[in-house]
């Protein structure tokens, strides 16, 4: 089981408050995080800016992408996850409303690893965020930290190739 | 000089006159030549291999507004023809003596008449029996009308052209535009209808108790209305997607599909509906995507317009006809009058107001049969249940 917070990209703030809601009542205790928009979910991944001090804002365990927010799009924001080595073995999960073919597609293209439409009505987020849970914070195995994958050569930090 | 007359010259010149041959023959033979070369439109003449012209039909005499004796013995240049003309025909019988072989081309002239046009002229060599040429003969016709109505066709096919490509980026462009108002509705006015959506089942659920029956009856009204907004949004997304959506045909396992639906919703569960498959289903060629969508539409229609209390019974099977497969859901629903058979396939048209609905669910069974290409009907009499059937291409 994976303790870092739940990263959650969206830049609609009564989506924001749904989650949250949902979270609760699927006893998720996982801490949620929000960035409210693109930039801000880079600079959350990547300890930048005011999220530099790692102890008050560690590495999320997940990411939930909105696709359509401000300053950069979700799919922006996962193609920069993707090739940032010390976050691309995180787990992405596309929460939009957009089921646009063309924009699923695009999001697996990039390694998104799942996509999910948001639900309209509050007992399916909560069904929603309950699968969520069992599956990617239970039952899934997530990546350790601090292994590098380049040029082929997989090694660990501190430790020789 | 008479036509027979530059036949029997020439055929002097090579030295083999026949001695049988009279003159009253060759008066004779003259007149029947004259007249069929005369009574075409077409010129028709003979040079010597000097380019001196030793015969012209009237048609030609015409043309230039002369006698035949002021014509015979003279080159182009004498005839006044431009230099350029005069030297490129030289040529050509200088070419067609030298190497036997005929010579076609096509010219504009305007003759002393004041008649104009572009001729298509061929100049043909006439061998002597010891193979060297004798002679040489052309015949030209009048093609301007023909290369009048090649040059309109012409600028017709290429306005055609330049008017396609003009229309078809309007049409991409209107494409693009349509894509990203459609992009639009799925995402950001679905925004503010799911937010209504999801504060009013809250406050009916956390604030019940603070609220009289009118309250939690207007809350109510509130849900359902943006309920149906959100499905009437879904469904017009759908719909614009079976109208330009890529289809990619390819061979579809029905009974997979069938059985894959009746899994995937909730409607169709065995507490719900009792929809039975009768196998055997002959596999089709389509687009699995539309398929699926034209067969849960069907089948959500056979289970929801029911008479009060009664469980839907649904019975689905297929027969082979010919090149094509015939799919049928038979339902025991409300049925439809015989009046609104057509109707019920055109966008927003809803028979019967008493169940929830959009109006597009067989507008877009419609639309995506029609794109694959099949066929769509149904057998229905109010009280008696509909049948709704299918047709399409056998894989």
């Amino acid at each position: 089981m994976n303790l870092g917070p739940i990263l959650y990209a969206e830049d609609e703030e009564n989506d924001v408050f749904f989650l949250k809601r949902a979270f609760q009542q699927a006893e998720l205790c996982h801490p949620l995080v929000i960035a409210t928009d693109g930039q801000e979910a880079i600079n959350y991944c990547a300890g930048r800016g005011r999220y530099s001090n790692r102890a008050e804002f560690p590495q999320p365990c997940l990411v939930l992408l909105d696709l359509n927010m401000p300053k950069k799009s979700g799919l922006e924001v996962l193609q920069w996850i993707r090739q940032e080595p010390s976050v691309c073995t995180l787990p992405v999960i596309v929460l939009t409303s957009s089921l646009q073919n063309a924009d699923i597609h695009r999001a697996y293209v990039h390694g998104a690893n799942a996509y999910l439409a948001k639900p309209s009505r509050p007992e399916e987020m909560v069904v929603m965020v309950k699968a969520i849970k069992d599956f990617w914070i239970t039952q899934n195995q997530a990546a350790e930290k601090g292994w590098e994958f380049s040029g082929n050569k997989l090694r660990k930090d501190g430790l020789a190739p | 000089m008479p036509l027979s007359n530059v036949l029997a010259n020439s055929t002097a010149r090579g030295g083999k006159m026949d001695a049988t041959v009279s003159p009253r023959e060759l008066e004779r033979l003259n007149r029947i030549y004259e007249t069929i070369l005369s009574t075409t439109d077409d010129f028709a003449y003979i040079f010597d291999l000097q380019g001196h012209f030793l015969y012209a039909n009237a048609p030609l005499l015409k043309l230039w507004a002369k006698t035949l004796d002021q014509v015979v013995g003279k080159t182009c240049y004498d005839l006044g023809y431009p230099t350029w003309h005069a030297d490129m025909h030289m040529r050509e019988i200088e070419e067609v003596a030298r190497t036997g072989k005929q010579i076609r081309g096509e010219v504009p002239y305007t003759g002393e008449s004041g008649i104009s046009g572009v001729y298509d002229y061929i100049f043909k060599p006439v061998f002597n029996s010891s193979g060297k040429v004798e002679i040489i003969v052309g015949t030209t016709r009048d093609v301007t009308d023909q290369r009048r109505v090649k040059d309109q066709l012409a600028e017709a096919a290429a306005n055609l052209e330049e008017m396609v490509k003009q229309r078809t980026s309007k049409l991409l462009e209107t494409i693009g535009e349509l894509e990203a108002f459609s992009y639009t509705i799925a995402h950001d006015m679905r925004a503010p209808l799911r937010s209504l959506q999801g504060f009013s089942h809250i406050l009916s659920s956390d604030y019940a108790k603070n609220l009289d029956e009118n309250g939690k009856r207007f809350l109510d009204r509130i849900a359902t209305s943006a309920e149906r907004m959100d499905k009437l949004i879904q469904d017009v997304l759908d719909y614009s997607r079976v109208v330009r959506g890529e289809l990619p045909f390819e061979t579809i396992d029905v009974g997979r599909l069938l059985r894959g639906i009746l899994e995937t919703y909730p409607a169709f569960a065995p507490e719900k509906a009792e929809i039975t498959l009768e196998g055997p289903f002959p596999p089709v060629w389509g687009n699995e995507a539309m398929l699926m969508q034209i067969l849960s539409n069907l089948m959500g229609n056979a289970v929801k317009f029911m008479a009060d209390g009664a469980k839907p019974q649904v019975k689905i099977w297929a027969e082979s006809r010919d090149q094509n497969v015939r799919l049928f859901v038979k339902d025991n629903g409300i049925g439809i009058e015989a009046d609104q058979h057509e109707k019920i396939f055109a966008i927003f048209q809803r028979v019967n107001k008493d169940y929830e609905g959009t109006g597009i669910g067989l507008a877009i069974v419609k639309k995506a049969i029609d794109r694959m290409g099949g066929a769509v009907g149904l057998q229905s009499e109010p009280g008696h249940g509909s049948i709704f059937w299918i047709e399409l291409r056998a894989a």
